[in-house]
């Protein structure tokens, strides 16, 4: 029941779906910063979007052939884009 | 009437398309295989009459609605396809002697393997 | 985990749609009925089935309106139509805010003018709202399951994509009789046939819901996406109301087809008005409604039939709605509207005509523009999902790939069953999935036949009529599920589908039995719209009667061990059924 493998599998899919979706949401609020879209087109851009690169992050993440190396490059892309927001953003503030 | 014209050209499209598979194929000339050059010369005609439909559509709605028409059409005219291919494989070797005749109506020159 | 793409792929289409596959499958059935929604609301309402079609609908609603409301500030019409029987007229007096999503305050029978009393009904507004929030959870719970089975479906059909191997060799191919090859045959002819419309209805129907999964997105989307604005007003939190709008339903559809102009003045929030139209009063001259309030005392001097002629002549559509402003005033504004739309980018808005109160055309506004490449996009997603675009026979077309959609995963919650039948029988987690399949997919067309039966037997005057309706609807579908627990072989099947198709084989008789007008008077009437609402359920009652004729010949004799792997030998036609719902 709690072999190794099904934790790990189970671990994937909860990095696929969470970590995907946190993904998915940082990179959207990437572009939509950087391609400087106003307000409006900016929603736009990331409501059409953001399903697509959340499909393609979840294959890739499934398509990869270790658990292992599918949540670090998850987990790590994660790391990569929030804190890199937040300092946009607090550049941008002040 | 658009409508019917865009069905019938579309499963003229398909039945050139259905040849060219083998399983198909060999339900109109038995155990013969269709030399590759033909299949693709019937399959560029398939994507033809399949492109052809278009115009209908296009004449009957808008532009934009005329290209949702001609995908739903597909959609139809592929399963009716399978239907008969399925059930009615006689069907299908008249749909394909037709098929025939409007070749040699249309070009009176061309000679298929 | 798994070697190769195409491993992986098959597991990862296998499993994402596995979990969800019973809520997408009635989805997929509700949603398809959706494209018939004022159609199967029509049929619900018998009452109205007796009105006739003359040419002159409009002056008979216009008389009647003058009796009712002569001082409404605002008048309403709906014409009947391609999709309608009925005329609805709802009116406003002044100070009051015109509800929106009511629909018609009052029936009428086209060329008599009489009040038709329509009963309450759920109608194809209960099935539109099930597919896409569910029932009796909170309304953004249902809306957020939907989503995740929305993007689980997503994932699945593009893994499923990958994962075939020869998808062109196997385009035309079914092999009837083969077990599990025919299964997975169905199930990649309901896939690969209709896919650009798999992929179409389930993006959009993601993008739709987007306000609700996205919820960092810039909050409500209403301020959002020009196009999107009104559509948000049936979809929004509060202006939809709690449970299925009732009589006058039918109108709905043609309301948020943007056959009424969008100058509701209860959201001042709306920033997606650039793409839609002011208020023309309040553009044209702002102070008009509120200093020449002289009334004429005369009935307004305007030839109706001349506007809706000159506005078929322009358009080469029919007109569907008539909205007057201030009628029976000197600045009275007469608009007629029409359904039918030329283009997909546009939003939601159709054509409109505005006439002042000599009948003169004031001005003739075409489909909006879309603002860009985004909002282009954007809103063909919206429109092609919600069929806004749709006539009679665009609408058959969806249907049929709803149809085959359907069969797609109906047909892949049974492969699963059925590569599984050797080695998992009895284990817990086939047997959890047998019964599910057998509730989901055969249940659920029981309880939709069930749902149309209460409609027609519950008495027509009823204290919450339409709770009772969808009462019926979920009884019989728990019902189904108690079943399915206890016998979801063969048997259950057996049983289900029989049930099914004797219900919905007795519609057609059950249906003049309790209607208005015969079948013979509504032929030559060419009350089409209930004819082939008896005629799809007919041809559905033949499909799983068929099933069953074909399940009991088949895997009878075949296997001599007492339980026989039911749904291994389970036929195609078997599964059509559900697909053919009305």
């Amino acid at each position: 029941m709690f072999s190794a493998e099904r934790v790990w599998l189970t671990g994937r899919i909860l990095s696929a779906a969470i970590g995907g979706y946190l993904l998915t949401m940082g990179i959207c609020l990437w572009i939509a910063q950087l391609s400087g879209l106003d307000q409006n087109d900016a929603r736009m851009f990331n409501t059409l979007a953001f399903f697509l690169i959340y499909l393609l992050l979840i294959i890739v993440s499934f398509a990869l052939r270790s658990h292992q190396k599918a949540m670090a490059l998850n987990w790590l892309s994660n790391l990569l884009v929030w804190p890199l927001w937040w300092l946009l953003q607090g550049g941008a503030a002040a | 009437m658009m409508l019917i014209l865009a069905l019938i050209l579309i499963l003229t499209g398909f039945l050139h398309m259905a040849v060219t598979i083998n399983s198909h194929f060999r339900l109109l000339y038995g155990r013969q295989t269709l030399p590759h050059s033909s299949a693709r010369m019937l399959q560029a005609a398939g994507l033809g009459w399949l492109a052809l439909a278009l115009w209908p559509c296009i004449n009957a709605w808008s532009v934009q609605v005329g290209l949702v028409v001609w995908v739903g059409l597909l959609h139809l005219g592929a399963l009716l396809i399978t239907a008969c291919l399925t059930w009615k494989p006689d069907w299908f070797r008249l749909g394909w002697r037709y098929v025939g005749q409007l070749r040699r109506l249309l070009l009176p020159g061309l000679q298929l393997s | 985990m798994k070697e190769t793409l195409r491993q992986s792929m098959t597991w990862l289409h296998t499993w994402s749609s596995l979990i969800v596959i019973w809520l997408l499958f009635a989805v997929f059935v509700t949603g398809t009925l959706s494209f018939f929604r004022t159609e199967i609301t029509h049929w619900m309402q018998p009452e109205g089935h007796g009105a006739s079609q003359p040419q002159q609908a409009a002056t008979t609603a216009i008389q009647r309106l003058q009796q009712l409301a002569p001082d409404a500030s605002r008048w309403d019409i709906q014409l009947p139509g391609e999709r309608s029987r009925l005329t609805g007229l709802s009116w406003s007096n002044p100070g009051e805010v015109m509800e929106r999503r009511r629909g018609p305050m009052l029936s009428i029978d086209p060329a008599t003018g009489e009040t038709l009393d329509l009963r309450e009904t759920a109608g194809g507004n209960f099935l539109y709202r099930f597919h896409f929030e569910l029932y009796g959870i909170p309304r953004e719970l249902g809306r957020i399951l939907v989503g995740i089975a929305s993007m689980l479906m997503l994932v699945a059909l593009v893994s499923g994509v990958i994962m075939h191997r020869k998808i062109f060799t196997d385009f035309f191919s079914f092999r009837p009789g083969k077990k599990t090859a025919s299964w997975i045959d169905a199930h990649v002819i309901g896939g690969v046939l209709a896919l650009p419309f798999h992929l179409m209805i389930t993006f959009s129907g993601l993008i739709l819901l987007a306000s609700t999964l996205l919820f960092w997105n810039g909050g409500d989307q209403r301020n959002g996406p020009p196009p999107a604005g009104p559509q948000t007003a049936s979809h929004g939190p509060n202006t939809t109301p709690e449970r299925p709008s009732s009589r006058g339903e039918p109108r709905d559809e043609q309301v948020e087809r943007g056959a009424r102009p969008q100058w509701n003045n209860e959201r001042p929030d709306h920033e997606g008005a650039r793409s839609e139209h002011p208020h023309p009063l309040r553009e044209k001259n702002p102070s008009a409604r509120h200093t020449h309030i002289t009334p004429t005392g005369d009935q307004p001097a305007v030839d109706i039939n001349a506007m809706i002629r000159q506005a078929q002549t322009l358009w080469d559509a029919p007109v569907n709605a008539i909205t007057v402003e201030q009628p029976n005033q000197t600045d009275a504004r007469w608009q007629l509207s029409t359904g039918s739309r030329e283009g997909l980018t546009s939003g939601r808005n159709g054509r409109q005509l505005i006439f002042d109160n000599q009948g003169q055309l004031l001005e003739n506004r075409a489909e909006p523009e879309a603002t860009g490449a985004l909002a282009a996009t954007y809103s063909v997603l919206r429109v092609l999902h919600e069929a806004r675009f749709a006539d009679t026979t665009v609408r058959w077309l969806l249907f049929v790939s709803g149809i085959l959609g359907s069969l797609m995963v109906a047909t892949g919650a049974i492969l699963w069953v059925v590569k599984r039948s050797r080695q998992q029988l009895g284990q817990l987690g086939y047997e959890l999935v047998s019964t599910l399949n057998l509730a989901a997919i055969a249940g659920l067309l029981i309880a939709i036949a069930g749902y149309f039966w209460a409609n027609r037997l519950l008495p027509a005057v009823l204290e919450n009529r339409e709770s009772w309706e969808i009462r019926v609807f979920f009884g019989i579908w728990l019902l189904s599920l108690l079943h399915a627990l206890f016998q979801h072989q063969r048997q259950g099947w057996v049983l289900q589908l029989s049930v099914g198709a004797a219900l919905f084989g007795l519609i057609p008789l059950l249906d003049p039995l309790t209607s208005r007008t015969g079948l013979w008077f509504a032929l030559q009437q060419g009350d089409w719209i209930r004819l082939l609402f008896d005629l799809v359920c007919l041809l559905m009652a033949l499909v799983l009667l068929v099933a069953v004729v074909y399940l009991r010949k088949v895997s009878a004799p075949r296997r001599p061990t007492p339980e026989p792997a039911n749904v291994r030998a389970r036929p195609i036609q078997e599964v059509k059924p559900q697909e053919i719902t009305p």
